[in-house]
């Protein structure tokens, strides 16, 4: 996305993903065309604010702008991290509800579980767990010669 | 950096990177640990 200019990137995303959306609706078949023409709709109505909002100035028109400052982008990182455990809570308390209702759609719940979890542990893997490097003072055993010249 | 994080920075709500906390001691000539030292906001400074 780095050769999209910065105040076009949100816009642009929204717009690829939504005619996406509405693409499905239209191999759907049958009546989905409706459906996909009123997405569309609503799509380009989206994009258009985004890019609206882009130029504006708070910090959450700075998001949709895609010039973030370090405290933005902390914001950011923290309100998809509540995201990401909202999603787990509430697919975790679906496959409970669809297991004691004897329900045969608690798969999906127990799918999206999974999904937030594998995204949580790579998270881990990526930005924290095993990062870590040999100790400024290792020297493998081997004797470590003196900088300084005598 | 935004009006809002600037905002934020000095109305103690936010406290900056140290890449950030330097740059903006630099632009002020002064150091970062008079900047940004904790007990100078506790005695008003």
């Amino acid at each position: 996305m780095r050769f999209i200019r910065p105040r076009l990137r949100k816009p642009a995303g929204i717009a690829l993903f939504g005619t996406v959306y509405a693409a499905a609706w239209l191999v759907h078949g049958g009546n989905g065309w409706q459906w996909a023409i009123t997405a569309e709709i609503g799509v380009i109505a989206f994009t258009i604010a985004a890019y609206l909002r882009g130029g504006r100035d708070s910090d959450e028109d700075a998001l949709y702008g895609s010039r973030i400052d370090e405290r933005q982008q902390l914001i950011a990182q923290r309100s998809w991290a509540l995201a990401g455990k909202v999603t787990m809570f509430a697919a975790f308390a679906g496959v409970i509800i669809a297991v004691a209702a004897r329900a045969t759609w608690w798969w999906p719940f127990a799918a999206i579980l999974a999904v937030t979890g594998f995204g949580y542990l790579l998270g881990l893997s990526n930005y924290g767990v095993g990062e870590e490097g040999p100790a400024d003072d290792a020297d493998d055993g081997h004797q470590v010669r003196s900088p300084v010249k005598r | 950096m935004s009006r809002q994080t600037v905002i934020s920075i000095e109305g103690g709500r936010y406290l900056p990177s140290l890449p950030l906390a330097f740059a903006i001691a630099r632009f002020f000539d002064m150091t970062v640990d008079k900047m940004f030292d904790p007990a100078n906001e506790e005695a008003g400074t």
